[in-house]
């Protein structure tokens, strides 16, 4: 099935999150992104969604629907991919949107595995042990 | 403490700066003297909200995706490591409890990430995409 076939069927049927306390943020988050920001050119920010809820009357904040929110919908299979260049979120639409989403996390992994190892190696270098 | 060390060599000397990295100067030195005088240990670690308030506050126009990409990833390029702790926030490492909370947290986002990955190379088969 596609992403947003995947997203669309969400709003009729939540499944197991069906009784999540956050499931009215998680179905308007969904269909804000149906209405807005289908494939990657039409990627919109964070802020841009929180506000939205914001309206909606949702009071959550930006760390909450990260874990709560996003997190969880992606767990259930409403993959909400993210771009850094684009600066934002949107579902995927075609094979090119996945490839920008895939390597979004590619580089987000190398990233912080190049942290680690600059954070390993500041502490060896300062005799302390890494593992307790 | 080296990483507070760090922190305090940076305010006195911020080595050389390209063009680009030029114009977030100010809020590197405004960020690292902030976290200096609040958020030293991971017991005093702050949000990243507070953060960009405290800089607004200070006359810089920044918003939250340029902060973490022009000035925090810039600031740990250059070797001041800014960690954090989801739910808790940014800090300076002290101790080197500190210093294992930060590698856990550092851990736990790869973990994270590669989960994700996962799920959308599973979600690509079933779309039929060849990625």
């Amino acid at each position: 099935m596609s992403f947003v076939a995947t997203a669309k069927d969400f709003l009729e049927d939540q499944g197991d999150l069906s009784t999540n306390k956050y499931r009215g943020e998680m179905v308007e988050t969904v269909q804000y992104l149906l209405d807005h920001a289908v494939g990657v050119r039409n990627a919109i920010s964070t802020g841009k969604i929180i506000d939205h809820l914001h309206s909606k009357g949702y009071a959550i904040s930006r760390e909450a629907w990260q874990i709560d929110v996003l997190g969880k919908l992606r767990e259930y299979g409403v993959f909400v991919a993210s771009s850094r260049g684009r600066s934002g979120m949107f579902l995927i639409s075609n094979e090119s949107d996945a490839m920008v989403a895939y390597n979004s996390i590619y580089n987000r992994i190398s990233v912080q595995q190049h942290r680690l190892n600059i954070l390993e190696q500041l502490m060896k270098d300062e005799g302390w042990e890494i593992k307790k | 403490m080296p990483f507070v060390t760090a922190a305090r060599n940076f305010l006195a000397n911020q080595g050389e700066f390209t063009t680009t990295e030029e114009r977030y100067r100010g809020q590197m030195i405004e960020t690292v003297r902030y976290l200096l005088d609040n958020a030293v240990g991971i017991d005093n670690a702050i949000s990243t909200n507070r953060i960009i308030e405290h800089l607004r506050h200070e006359g810089f126009r920044t918003y939250r995706e340029g902060w973490q990409i022009n000035v925090l990833g810039a600031l740990r390029d250059r070797g001041i490591f800014i960690a954090s702790k989801r739910g808790k926030g940014m800090y300076i490492i002290e101790t080197t409890s500190d210093c294992r909370a930060a590698i856990r947290s550092i851990e736990d986002r790869i973990e994270v990430e590669n989960a994700r990955l996962n799920t959308l190379r599973r979600l690509c088969r079933e779309a039929n995409f060849i990625t």
